[in-house]
């Protein structure tokens, strides 16, 4: 027997009580993503990929890797129930985790080098290193590229699966219609891509495309040239996307049964959450900190603050993914509206402790500059959040 | 249809909510309610006739690719520079074969009553470019005088203050101030330490007065001249950095930085709000650390778009600005002043080793 929707059918209940399982799980995540992050990532360690660039582009389509597995391939060609629901998870991780790596590195030393190769210089370190670009920038623009791209792909993937029903996967056999899903989830990625980051990379010789390069479609408005503006817009609605999904349980988009109105009003209103956050966070760093000032730098930077509102909703959304998963979404025993209301003060508490406390947690161990300036609110109304 | 009415009750509360949320937190009437607005002090550091800048050095490095390879093989940007190691050999177009260099300034101030005093901003790098540098513009003989009354450390970058040595050598005495953010190590080097990595040493330790200037403070040095310390990361693990606003009489406030760190427009908007006269900005030197190695980023043209709203007379970049930015700025119609384009310095756009600046 197959089983099609394997991670909505599985039963996790926690062995030692809801917290202490919880509290736990989070323990054990910290230490595995510590050990993790001093092997792969940091400068002083084994494989130091946070050049920080090719770290990002490698977690990012980790990630892509993950969540296509779960939610577009829903765990073919591996469906059986013999092998899902029997097999011990050390062989089920081993087998999904090796699939996973061999699909990044596909992708980035296979497929974007091809690209890179042949149509888009910026995706392959060696084509920029062939056109003149120096090894640091080479290195670093080619995976930042690799990142933006993933980035919204990772964002596609919910937005496809969640609100358009993982068209057209849904309607051709098997294989062929998850992969043609897939496809086109990395086709409509690409296309945002061309509009918002392809711009950008018109900045990597000198002199730039006039056009490409200084003047984005969105500087009148956004009062930058930033391709941040974007950068945290996205990353607010990756945020928004999967709050509704696990804090909101997919509500109440969820009771729109017929297409195309689940996808149109999942689609708009998971992106009007994303600009209540990203506005949201905009305005308190203002509150905060004063008004951005264009052309300056650090905390004042009007690309910095757009960057930090994203940065800020992920934060948000980290929390939102503990709970729901760790402490699976407590509570659940009053109305819908108590439960979502309980949930969103905890998730808000959980972000406000967790950016308070990060320094402490990461420096010196996972940072190894170990004084940095710290930027925290002087207005104790807003030092909660930021 | 009981759905179809969760639905709607769902997407009207979460309009609702939605709605005030939004308008609650950005609606003008909160925006003003909430939003500090710009606190202006009004400090008084009097005023100053004249100064003039001569730049000893402003090749902090001498060749982009290798010091970022350099960097890329220490494990990237997390490194602290006391950990990288650093090209020791056949770096071309450099004064030695190893690709350091270094920015130090000698600044001259004339004040109202005529009398005039040096100070020296920075170290360099590179202790033997650095001797043979400041050989060449007389600093050696000034600093075995006495004439220079101070050394001003505006951070501890190795290209700003791993030459301590070189100024050492002539004066051990020197009073020298520095923002209290120093990194561990730096005090080390400063005492004589040595750190065979990079590899760097200081065989003369200082033995004079060790002034720290506390971050985000005013220390006024002479009439209408003031060090002022920013809370800033520089990078490589190092924190803090202190500038130079001077306010010359009838012209308007000049800033002399080193690296600026904080941001050349932070600087102008934290001079306008903080000083008397403020308002007017005559002229800034230094690094403005726009695009140290010719690289660019979008945000950087909304710095040069920007600039010109601040009405500079003067613009004295070099070093870490870069040289897309000083054409970019030129091409946008601000007053950068052009140098000569000797000394190890690449080309003539800004100004470079041996030149001058009066403001």
């Amino acid at each position: 027997m197959k089983i099609e929707n394997w991670v909505e059918t599985r039963k996790l209940e926690p062995r030692w009580g809801l917290f202490r399982s919880g509290i736990l799980n989070v323990v054990l995540m910290l230490a595995v993503f510590l050990i993790l992050w001093r092997v792969f990532m940091d400068p002083r360690g084994l494989v130091r990929l946070y050049t920080p660039m090719r770290g990002y582009a490698y977690v990012q389509w980790l990630l892509i890797a993950v969540l296509m597995t779960q939610l577009v391939f829903r765990y073919w060609p591996f469906q059986e129930s013999s092998f899902l629901a029997e097999k011990h998870p050390a062989v089920k991780g081993s087998i999904f985790m090796l699939l996973s790596f061999a699909f990044v590195i596909l992708m980035i030393n296979v497929v974007f080098q091809i690209v890179g190769a042949l149509s888009f210089p910026y995706f392959s370190e060696a084509k920029l290193l062939s056109l003149g670009q120096n090894p640091f920038n080479a290195l670093e623009y080619s995976h930042q590229a690799i990142t933006m791209l993933g980035g919204l792909t990772a964002l596609m993937v919910p937005i496809w699966v969640l609100h358009i029903n993982n068209w057209p996967a849904q309607r051709i056999p098997k294989a062929n219609g998850y992969f043609t899903s897939a496809a086109l989830i990395l086709f409509a990625a690409g296309f945002i891509f061309t509009c918002t980051y392809h711009l950008h990379f018109g900045v990597l010789f000198y002199p730039f495309q006039y056009l490409a390069a200084a003047f984005p479609w969105w500087e009148p408005f956004a009062n930058t040239l930033s391709s941040n503006f974007v950068l945290g817009m996205m990353m607010s609605w990756t945020a928004a996307l999967w709050i509704i999904q696990v804090t909101y349980e997919g509500f109440p988009f969820k009771n729109i049964p017929k297409q195309p109105w689940r996808a149109i009003a999942g689609v708009v209103g998971t992106f009007v959450f994303a600009l209540i956050l990203y506005s949201g966070f905009h305005f308190l760093q203002e509150v905060a900190w004063g008004a951005p000032v264009r052309g300056s730098a650090l905390l004042s930077a009007v690309d910095w603050r757009y960057l930090h509102s994203g940065e800020l909703s992920l934060f948000m959304l980290m929390i939102a993914l503990i709970w729901g998963f760790y402490f699976k979404n407590w509570p659940k025993k009053y109305s819908m509206e108590v439960n979502f209301l309980v949930r969103t003060v905890i998730v808000c508490i959980g972000q406000s402790v967790y950016i308070r406390s990060a320094g402490g947690i990461f420096s010196p161990f996972a940072i190894p500059v170990s004084v940095y300036n710290s930027h925290c609110s002087p207005s104790l109304g807003t030092q909660l959040v930021l | 249809m009981s759905n179809r009415r969760d639905f709607i009750k769902g997407m009207a509360a979460g309009t609702v909510a939605g709605f005030f949320a939004t308008k609650g937190v950005t609606s003008s009437l909160f925006r003003s309610a909430l939003v500090p607005a710009k606190n202006r002090q009004e400090t008084d550091i009097g005023e100053l006739k004249g100064i003039t800048v001569k730049c000893i050095s402003e090749t902090s490095w001498f060749d982009n690719n290798t010091q970022m390879a350099d960097f890329k093989k220490a494990g990237g940007s997390l490194v602290t520079q006391y950990d990288v190691e650093f090209s020791r050999s056949g770096v071309p177009n450099s004064y030695d074969g190893t690709n350091a260099g270094g920015y130090s300034t000698l600044i001259e101030f004339e004040f109202l009553d005529g009398s005039r005093k040096k100070i020296l901003l920075d170290t360099g790098w590179n202790v033997d470019w650095m001797t043979h540098r400041f050989k060449e513009e007389g600093v050696d003989k000034m600093l075995e005088n006495g004439e220079i009354e101070y050394l001003v450390v505006s951070h501890d970058h190795y290209d700003h203050f791993w030459g301590i040595e070189a100024v050492l050598q002539y004066n051990p005495d020197i009073k020298i101030m520095i923002p209290d953010s120093f990194m561990e190590n730096s005090y080390k080097l400063l005492a004589g330490g040595s750190f065979p990595k990079p590899p760097i040493s200081n065989s003369v330790p200082h033995t004079g007065q060790l002034v720290k200037h506390d971050l985000k403070k005013v220390y006024p040095l002479f009439p209408g001249v003031a060090a002022v310390t920013f809370d800033c990361p520089c990078g490589r693990g190092v924190r803090g950095e202190q500038v130079l606003v001077c306010n010359i009489k009838d012209k308007g406030i000049t800033t002399i930085s080193g690296c600026c760190h904080m941001g050349i427009i932070t600087l102008m908007e934290y001079t306008k709000a903080n000083f008397k006269g403020g308002d007017k900005i005559y002229g800034v030197y230094g690094g403005l650390h726009v695009s140290p190695y010719d690289n660019w980023n979008p945000q950087n043209d909304d710095l040069v778009l920007s600039i010109n709203n601040y009405n500079v007379q003067k613009l004295g970049c070099n070093h870490c600005t870069g040289y897309i930015t000083a054409e970019k700025m030129i091409a946008a119609g601000v007053p950068v002043v052009k140098g000569s384009g000797k000394n190890l310095t690449k080309r003539d756009i800004y100004l470079g080793n041996g030149d001058v600046l009066v403001f």
